[in-house]
């Protein structure tokens, strides 16, 4: 991120030497112990309110509408039809479409496949807010492995899976 | 150095320790001489009016940190500093800044002080990315988060160059 020679200014800033006397020669407030009593109720009733708006409130949950199922835990679907092993080859790619709905600033990234955005730009990770709607592309193999979407925020993450079930071609989509 | 309740040390020996390191928290934060000079003078006071009781020298240091960082967060909010502007860069300075110091303060200045505090404690105080996030009372996957952005936005500058 910095360069050395930027590193060593950082390094060299030394406090000025003016600081030291007005350090000294400064004196220590005086506290007002009359308004703790006062202050300690004010703050004891803030913490409350506020203890119980963040109880309802915290966490990281953001809104998911999976192929157009909203997705609180998990969402089993199939694709628009039964693919044969012809139209695999000939349609080898599941397109499924996600509907996010973000409170904050939240990083998407998936292991698997390409994003398509609104935009038609094909991306594998991006940074998203408010109301997003994407198609999550995956190729479809022969041997089915599980694909992830992880979705990061400052408070906290979750993360969704998309397996296939080999015996009746039904994909489970799941968010923990 | 005594802690837990052992004598204190006198106020000359705890800015010895720790003023330089307070002042380049302070300058890189609010990129102006004076108002870095307030914001550890204040800090200094906090400490003797409040005499806190410390563990371990970590422990105290990551107060000092602390405090410092709030104070100069605080007088950001109160727009009581006068960041240095790149239009004010335009007067020539009396005692200027070595060019190196000048570039740092130009790369910091074009981050958001969200995400400031975090890479100068992490990437130019040497902290590691948990003592960076319990300074600052966030979790570490935020530190993790404001530094990555940081470092988007530092590219996204360089590129614009």
């Amino acid at each position: 991120m910095f360069d050395k020679k930027q590193m060593d200014a950082y390094s060299n800033i030394k406090a000025p030497d003016e600081l030291f006397e007005k350090v000294v020669n400064a004196k220590p407030k005086k506290s007002k112990v009359y308004l703790i009593p006062l202050v300690s109720s004010l703050a004891a009733c803030l913490i409350l309110v506020f203890g119980v708006a963040v109880f309802f409130s915290s966490g990281f949950n953001p809104n998911v509408t999976f192929n157009g199922q909203s997705l609180t835990d998990t969402v089993v679907f199939y694709d628009i039809s039964p693919i044969s092993a012809m139209d695999m080859r000939s349609s080898p790619m599941l397109c499924v479409p996600i509907e996010l709905t973000l409170d904050d600033e939240t990083d998407v990234l998936i292991s698997e496949g390409i994003l398509i955005l609104e935009n038609g730009e094909r991306v594998q990770q991006g940074t998203f807010e408010g109301n997003v709607t994407l198609m999550w592309e995956i190729e479809r193999t022969g041997d089915f492995p599980e694909s992830k979407m992880s979705l990061t925020s400052e408070k906290g993450s979750k993360e969704i899976t998309l397996t296939q079930n080999e015996t009746d071609g039904s994909f489970t989509a799941k968010i923990n | 150095m005594n802690y837990s309740g052992a004598k204190k040390p006198n106020i000359e020996t705890v800015y010895q320790q720790y003023a330089d390191m307070l002042y380049r928290v302070a300058l890189s934060t609010l990129q102006n001489d004076m108002d870095a000079q307030d914001a550890v003078q204040d800090v200094f006071i906090k400490y003797m009016s409040a005499k806190p009781d410390f563990k371990d020298e970590e422990h105290e240091k990551a107060w000092f940190l602390r405090v410092t960082v709030n104070r100069c967060h605080d007088m950001l909010r109160s727009r009581k500093v006068r960041l240095r502007l790149h239009a004010e860069s335009e007067v020539e300075p009396v005692n200027p800044a070595p060019k190196a110091r000048q570039e740092l303060f130009e790369v910091l200045h074009s981050i958001p002080e969200k995400y400031k505090s975090t890479v100068i404690l992490h990437c130019l105080e040497g902290l590691s990315l948990q003592e960076t996030a319990d300074i600052l009372g966030i979790s570490l996957s935020a530190a993790k988060m404001r530094l990555k952005r940081a470092r988007e936005i530092i590219k996204e500058e360089e590129k614009d160059v």
